[in-house]
């Protein structure tokens, strides 16, 4: 490793750092929104920064590590004792990709508020608490201990609680009750996980702990694999541990459902691939993990056929996509990883957008459900800014969506075994049906005219910004909602470029994860990075 | 490294009572089993952090022991009691809120939106419009009509503006139907008496 500038670590804590720091001072300042807005969006942007400068220095430089309190820099026999917080390439992608979108949907949140809301909205509970969300999310991805990684996920999930029920009215109450309850027992497992990794190798520093369990019997390494990876599965929202997130995502305000849908389930994704990688190498489990991969991308596509309320319908996409990127690591190739990182943070950014546009076209419309909508073609920026989201999820060229899709099915061929071939069957044909199910939400909410929908006639009576305080009203007798407001439109524009910036890039970007899975496939280097290079 | 089987089984125990209280629906059941399952998972932290009666602080040494107490295992429990602790205070708010919003149960309802998808029928596809068949979800032939307010038309009236428009000669060339997609804002989809894209 090259000797490190003495900046690097302070760099390293701000993602984490900042967001947690802005959420006290927006605690304080909860009376004058007026002030909370700046500082949120300010912070966001320092992460934003921070982790695109993290990004060019791994890509020059390769891992860092830091020691937080310099504890453990030297020789302690069980590792570091302090938090050791870790940024290679697909930390770094991760955190650049994830700030994008944390810093448009707060923008958007805060547009909707002071359009839709009441003087005080985002109510002053929203913003400290999103920016705990950013905090957890960054610090997952910088996480180099398993207990610590544990103590982010239960930051981003403790802020996700609140963020969900907001308003607190029946039916939120409802979603989060078995969104926490869910959650939890997840967040259980993942604690005896770590208990068991501690029993086993009996220290908690992912560096430390990966070297130590290359002398650990397989049985007993397959067994943590096996607990760690049904806890990071839930979160993931992987096939059988997957029917939560259909039911509580789509009742939470636009753009909270934006981020969860983004941000929450690819946190997951990320530690199964740091677990896979890092861990448990050797890919013990891998036969699994395609049929899991396999089950998710069917059933969740299936389950999105059925669905008439778009937000369902999307939830569901997202489970179904997931699969692909479990495809992706399971194959334990370097194609197969690199593949799954640029799925990642295509879909992270693709799924965003569409709830987003969602939000859009709840508040235009007065409704998410096709068995109302209709006649959204009436305004060609709402249209198109659905259209092209809507087309790279389902994977037409030339969009990211095809590009990532390529990649892994190219990675799947060349693997080759039966199993990789009916994933790479099963990839075309969920392919298919998400393009199936997004063309029938244009067809309908689109082109269809409105009053030819079966329940067409109703609608919301206002726009709902944060709160759900909305009635039903025949929709002639709807209020006039007036234009898109551009603090709503501008951060949904800007996902949708960023989209296309993958799509655009997609050479250099693949180059980039390419390099990310060769360094993440070769643990020395991640090792040596927290470790010295002495052991 | 010697394990105490006395707590093995409480810990067992513990998970068993707790995941058990965890299927039911009542909210306030389940917070019980979810503080169930986290004291046995800490309870097994605290087993798996090495034997008991170690003295706790470093360079101390109690009679035949050897080794110090393990920190680590007691800063873990102690994170994680303070996570269960906040979400229990979390959990307990959803439940005054449930019981504010139905007055006598605490039970965790269905999604709504299942039920619908579990009972569907046919009419209630999400690809149905309002002019298609009820039976057979199929387009009828009065489905794609509209008039200029994009109202749909009954069988009746689109037969007599047919004859209208085919009488006028003035059955419109589908290019012609696309010229006429106009100002007049969002019903602009639904072009007039043909099938002209309006699907």
């Amino acid at each position: 490793m090259t000797p490190q500038p003495s900046w690097v670590p302070v760099l390293i804590v701000l993602p984490t750092l900042v967001p947690i720091v802005a959420a006290a001072l927006t605690l304080l300042l909860g009376r004058s929104p007026r002030i909370q807005r700046p500082v949120t969006v300010g912070a966001i942007l320092t992460a934003f920064i921070a982790s695109c400068v993290l990004l060019w220095l791994t890509n020059e430089y390769g891992t860092f590590a830091v020691n937080i309190g310099g504890w453990g820099d030297r020789g302690f026999p069980n590792g570091p004792l302090g938090i050791t917080l870790v940024v290679d390439q697909l930390a770094a992608l991760m955190l650049v990709v994830s700030t994008i979108v944390l810093l448009c949907v707060v923008v958007y949140a805060i547009g909707q508020g002071i359009r839709d809301g009441t003087t005080h909205q985002p109510v002053s509970i929203f913003l400290p608490t999103y920016l705990i969300l950013t905090a957890g999310v960054c610090n997952a991805f910088l996480a180099g201990d398993l207990f610590n990684l544990f103590v982010s996920f239960e930051v981003l999930l403790a802020s996700s609680f609140v963020l969900l029920t907001l308003g607190a009215s029946a039916e939120r109450v409802r979603a989060g009750a078995s969104y926490v309850m869910v959650s939890m027992v997840s967040s259980l497992i993942f604690l005896s996980g770590i208990a068991f990794a501690y029993a086993t190798t009996g220290t908690l520093n992912l560096a430390e702990m990966a070297a130590r369990l290359d002398d650990v019997p397989d049985g007993t390494r397959n067994a943590l694999y096996a607990v760690l990876l049904v806890a990071f599965g839930i979160k993931a929202a992987v096939f059988p541990l997957s029917s939560w997130l259909p039911d509580s995502y789509p009742t939470a305000p636009a753009p909270v459902t934006a981020v969860f849908a983004g941000l929450l389930t690819k946190v997951g994704v990320y530690a199964i691939v740091r677990a896979h990688t890092l861990l448990f190498p050797g890919g013990s489990l891998d036969t699994m993990l395609l049929i899991a991969g396999l089950a998710t991308m069917l059933i969740g596509i299936f389950g999105a056929i059925a669905q008439s309320d778009i937000k369902r319908l999307l939830s569901f996409t997202l489970v179904s996509h997931i699969g692909y990127m479990v495809f992706g690591i399971a194959l334990s190739s370097r194609f197969g990883l690199s593949a799954a990182i640029y799925y990642v943070a295509h879909h992270i950014l693709v799924q965003t957008t569409l709830f987003l546009v969602v939000g859009l076209i709840e508040r235009q419309a007065g409704s998410s459900s096709l068995r109302r909508l209709g006649g959204l073609m009436a305004s060609p920026v709402l249209a198109a800014l659905f259209l092209i989201p809507a087309l790279n999820l389902g994977g037409i060229p030339p969009f990211s969506g095809f590009v990532g899709k390529v990649a892994l099915l190219e990675a799947g061929v060349q693997d080759g075994s039966v199993l990789a071939w009916i994933l790479v069957a099963g990839s075309v044909v969920t392919s298919l049906l998400t393009l199936y199910v997004v063309a029938r939400v244009w067809t309908k909410g689109f082109w269809r005219p409105r009053a030819d929908a079966p329940e067409g006639d109703l609608s919301d009576k206002a726009p709902s910004a944060l709160l759900d305080e909305s009635t039903d009203v025949a929709f002639d007798d709807r209020d006039d909602v007036g234009r898109m407001p551009a603090g709503m439109v501008a951060p949904t524009v800007v996902m949708v470029v960023a989209g296309l910036v993958l799509t655009l890039f997609a050479g250099p970007i693949f180059g980039f994860t390419d390099r990310a899975a060769t360094d993440i496939t070769d643990r020395g280097i991640y090792i040596e990075a927290v470790l010295g290079s002495d052991r | 490294m010697s394990i105490n089987l006395g707590f093995l089984i409480v810990i067992g125990i513990l998970a068993a009572s707790g995941a058990y209280l965890l299927m039911e629906r009542s909210l306030i059941r389940m917070l019980l089993g979810l503080l169930l399952c986290s004291n046995a998972v800490n309870l097994l932290i605290l087993v798996v952090s090495g034997g008991m009666g170690n003295p706790p602080i470093m360079g101390r040494a109690s009679e035949n022991r050897v080794a110090d107490a393990d920190p680590l295992a007691q800063a873990m429990i102690l994170t994680a009691i303070v996570i269960t602790m906040g979400i229990a205070a979390f959990v307990l708010s959803l439940v005054y809120r449930l019981f504010v919003i139905n007055r006598d149960d605490v039970d965790v309802d269905d999604d709504p939106e299942d039920r619908k998808v579990a009972t569907g029928s046919l009419r209630s596809a999400p690809d149905r419009d309002r002019s298609d068949d009820p039976e057979t979800l199929a387009d009828t032939s009065a489905g794609d009509l509209f008039d200029d307010e994009g109202n749909p038309l009954t069988a009746e009236e689109f037969a007599k503006r047919h004859r209208e428009v085919i009488e006028t000669d003035l059955m419109p060339e589908d290019a012609d139907v696309i010229d006429e997609v106009g100002p007049d804002g969002r019903d602009s989809s639904s072009p007039g008496p043909t099938d002209g894209g309006s699907r």
